[in-house]
């Protein structure tokens, strides 16, 4: 099947869903001098998080298409884009949660997440370097400032400044990466055909870029600021960082190793790609492929042991869910490199566990920290292991959904990491890959056993009262909707992939995985 | 040899690229960590209006006009976000040395 076109819609109508969250994002920055501190910590995050909440809700009409060849929105990207604004909406709530608590003095982190929210969406959207560019800057200066939210704790300092000199290094690889894409194919959109005599310099221009964005998702070996980075910041923004970042990150991966995929095989007929397209890979585009998701085979493989084993020892919820979260991003190097991979001369990449996996992920990551937020109680080193112990008995309800989320990390059913876990080993089966699937299982169950110690200390009886400062509103309304979509979204794996209004539609994912 | 071939461009905007990346490894000077971080994105920007000039005259070459001043405009913001952070961080430590930030854990 050649790669199909998208259609051409109305810029305004596409990018709906985000500028509501900007708007929201802009009117909570600009009426914030204008409040006092109590009314800054209850006004401006239902604010934001309504601004988002109504993204989320547009989308249900934002129109499949694409845009001057910049941004696009396709069944796929559209979950994404829901993916992010979800994590927004639920990042949100555990930093109203964390921050009236601490009586923090500004009311402009509310905004900085609205916008770093924005920044994940255009990620999420673009069909160009160069919108992706802006967009991964959009969002990585939002999420600099906010891992820097907490101005008196030295802890907060270094994790800032190892995340920013090391994310500003790596743009500037990426955009090295995109000079290179340039000059070889005169064009910064994904999957430019290239110009004669001119190969190399692509190929070493998407290495860079892959790069790039390998070090933003928190792969091995580019893993090393997660930990600090996620620790540094409080509770509610590590979660939210850790999923919208990977959103955007591995949508964009997934994106320009598709249109890659067209390009080599010849497919690409020019136009934007959707990203639920099923692209058939020809014997000359898999040889070129091939070394590339062999690599990606590889640093998935290391990253699932690295960050199962580091996870293993740490007490502090924000450190495992770092090298947790560096564990997920090698699963999901699987899901990227995997489809590239058959038996045969000929395979069809799709990337749809890729997506499904993604969405997942975010969801469960946001609504985890944001659990955690609100069970930690006084400060945000209450996320200790032991401090937690009992806590799921004085908050029953927080320490349900807390369970319901990391039962997902873990990989347990009825919950949708679940079925994306199931649908990776299930590749890696189907496309001979047996004894990697069976080393990457064993690792998922260490990766289990270190969620299990969290479950337990959770739920121990050890008769401690609550240490919460009490929740609000929004974060149980937001907790228990994520929870639910974690637990729901498992019941229909296909729809990530269920063909848009004007696309002829790829094979569901679960018909895609037979040998 | 009195012109410049556009392989020169690339060379110099490698080489800068190369010192940029040299000065964020090596010094230990926050402030030159910044100046490394700069550097590097401006050799970029040599790098794009170089191969902006090398591209069949079909291909449209503006593109490599234009990412540029989108860099700019990043770097500038980049920069305001590194200085806040270096007034933040000097605040709770008192030094603009980069080793003095390596306490956190494995």
């Amino acid at each position: 099947m050649a790669a199909e076109i998208m259609p051409t819609a109305s810029l305004l109508a596409l990018l709906a869903p985000v500028i509501l969250l900007l708007v929201g994002g802009l009117a909570a920055l600009g009426s914030e001098p204008f409040l006092d501190r109590k009314a800054k910590h209850t006004w401006l995050p239902w604010v934001v998080a309504l601004a988002a909440v109504a993204g989320l809700v547009s989308l249900a009409w934002t129109p499949v298409g694409q845009v001057h060849g910049l941004l696009a929105l396709d069944t796929a990207r559209t979950w994404l884009v829901g993916a992010v604004l979800a994590s927004t909406a639920i990042g949100i709530a555990g930093l109203q949660q964390s921050l009236s608590r601490d009586e923090f003095e500004g009311g402009e982190p509310y905004a900085l997440m609205a916008f770093a929210g924005v920044g994940a969406a255009i990620m999420v959207m673009a069909a160009d370097l160069l919108a992706l560019f802006v967009g991964l800057e959009i969002a990585s200066l939002s999420i600099y400032a906010l891992v820097g939210l907490r101005r008196d704790r030295l802890d907060s300092h270094e994790g800032l400044f190892k995340y920013f000199i090391m994310g500003a290094v790596f743009s500037a690889i990426f955009l090295y990466g995109l000079a290179m894409t340039y000059g070889a194919t005169g064009s910064t959109a994904y999957g430019a055909p290239v110009i004669a005599g001119r190969e190399k310099l692509l190929l070493l221009g998407h290495a860079l870029v892959i790069l790039g964005l390998l070090f933003k998702v928190g792969a091995v070996p580019f893993h090393a600021w997660s930990p600090d980075a996620y620790t540094g910041a409080p509770v509610a923004v590590t979660g939210f960082m850790g999923s919208v970042v990977k959103v955007g990150g591995f949508a964009a991966l997934g994106a320009i190793w598709l249109n890659a995929s067209a390009t080599a095989s010849g497919s690409h007929v020019g136009g934007v790609l959707p990203l639920d397209a099923a692209v058939t890979l020809t014997a000359q585009g898999a040889a070129l492929l091939k070394p590339f998701s062999m690599i990606f085979l590889v640093l998935g493989l290391v990253s699932v042991v690295i960050g199962n084993f580091s996870a293993l020892r740490q007490v502090s919820i924000r450190r495992l869910v770092a090298f947790s979260s560096v564990a997920h991003a090698g699963y999901m190097l699987f899901a990227l490199a995997l489809p590239v991979l058959a038996d045969q001369g000929t395979s069809t990449v799709q990337l749809g566990s890729l997506w499904y996996y993604l969405v997942g992920y975010a969801v469960a990551t946001a609504g985890a920290l944001t659990a955690v937020a609100a069970l930690s109680g006084k400060t945000d080193d209450g996320d200790q292991l032991h401090l937690l112990a009992g806590q799921g008995r004085t908050q029953p309800f927080y320490g349900l959904v807390l369970t319901i989320f990391v039962a997902s990390f873990a990989g347990l059913p009825p919950t949708i990491g679940f079925l994306g876990k199931f649908l990776i080993f299930g590749d890696l089966v189907g496309k001979g890959y047996v004894v990697w699937a069976i080393v990457t299982m064993l690792l998922a169950i260490v990766g289990a056993a270190f969620y299990l110690k969290l479950l337990v200390s959770l739920w121990s009886a050890v008769g401690k009262e609550a240490a919460s400062a009490g929740s609000s509103i929004m974060t149980r309304w937001t907790v228990a909707a994520a929870a639910i979509a974690v637990v729901v979204l498992m019941a229909c794996p296909d729809i990530l992939t269920r063909p848009g209004m004007a696309l002829a539609g790829p094979e569901p994912v679960k018909a895609a995985q037979a040998p | 040899m009195d012109t410049i071939d556009p392989i020169h461009v690339q060379v110099l905007a490698a080489i800068l690229f190369a010192l940029g990346l040299t000065a964020v490894v090596t010094r230990r000077n926050i402030f030159f960590l910044l100046m490394g971080v700069e550097l590097m994105l401006n050799a970029v920007n040599l790098s794009l209006i170089g191969f902006a000039r090398t591209l069949p005259a079909a291909q449209g070459s503006l593109t490599g006009h234009i990412v540029p001043l989108f860099t700019i405009a990043v770097a500038a913001a980049e920069a305001c976000v590194g200085l806040a952070m270096v007034i933040c961080i000097t605040r709770g430590k008192d030094t603009v040395d980069a080793d003095a930030f390596a306490d956190m854990k494995e």
